[in-house]
């Protein structure tokens, strides 16, 4: 990964994180939560974890902060869309810009044959045998707690009082 | 050309300052909920990072299992949050100050 794609996609990833940890609407914060995951992945893609990028993208920019989203829709309805002024999308403008502009330097710039962090590439099966190979019990401990955090989610999020509920 | 070690862990430690100080200061419980997220995706980018320089799939294995403990622990935060909204009609953390079950 050329330096200069690098820096590019940490700049984005800090100014999109400062953004989403400073904002009053909680749909905003999340939205510019995804833009700083997706800058992160594609700096995990240049680290040579490739499969690692797309579960970046999959889980956590697209199960969990869906997850998000469908929560606070849930508990607070969205006040109807205000006209939409231009200074509103320079935030998320930028946040995009910044992520293309990444994305054009790491294909633009190829990395040099010098050692360095680049030229280690983990090939996704290669990252499968090591995961179900040598960590399987990782793997069995967190689907454990995989299942525990479905139970514990269901049991809080049952209703005080229904009388089908065992309590 | 490419990147040092020791600018991926300094990136990874802004992003982890970022959301330590979002949990730390934010009292809405949402926003606590996404610093911790933004923590472990720090924790995360240090571990790929790794990887890379030890030439060792352990680090990605590990990040692996660090999404799967992230996406428990968002589950149960949600539900936690559903469960403060409909006991006390907001999402601020100071509203759990007896926390008896």
């Amino acid at each position: 990964m050329h330096p200069v794609a690098f820096w590019i996609f940490a700049v984005t990833t800090l100014a999109a994180l400062l953004l989403c940890v400073t904002r009053q609407n909680a749909v905003h914060a999340v939205l510019y939560l995804l833009g700083a995951l997706l800058a992160v992945a594609a700096i995990l893609f240049g680290l040579g974890a490739p499969l690692i990028a797309a579960w970046q993208v999959l889980v956590y920019a697209g199960a969990i902060l869906v997850l998000f989203l469908f929560v606070i829709m849930t508990l607070a309805p969205v006040a109807p869309s205000q006209p939409r002024r231009m200074r509103a999308l320079l935030g998320p403008g930028a946040i995009g810009a910044g992520i293309l502009a990444g994305m054009v330097a790491l294909v633009l710039l190829e990395p040099s044959d010098e050692r360095g962090l680049t030229d280690y590439l983990l090939p996704p099966a290669e990252l499968g045998r090591a995961l179900f190979a040598d960590a399987w019990i990782g793997v069995e401990a967190v689907s454990f707690l995989l299942l525990i955090a479905v139970v514990g989610a269901y049991w809080l999020g049952r209703r005080e009082g229904d009388p089908e509920e065992p309590r | 050309m490419s990147v040092p070690l020791e600018h991926v862990l300094l990136l990874s430690v802004a992003i982890f300052a970022i959301g330590l100080a979002c949990a730390l200061f934010r009292r809405k419980f949402l926003f606590i909920l996404l610093g911790v997220e933004i923590m472990l995706n720090a924790a995360g980018l240090a571990l790929v990072a790794g990887s890379a320089v030890w030439r060792n799939p352990e680090g990605q294995v590990f990040w692996m299992l660090l999404a799967a403990i992230a996406a428990a622990e968002v589950a149960v935060g949600l539900s936690l949050l559903i469960h403060l909204h409909r006991r006390r009609h907001s999402g601020d953390v100071d509203e759990l100050r007896s926390l008896r079950g």
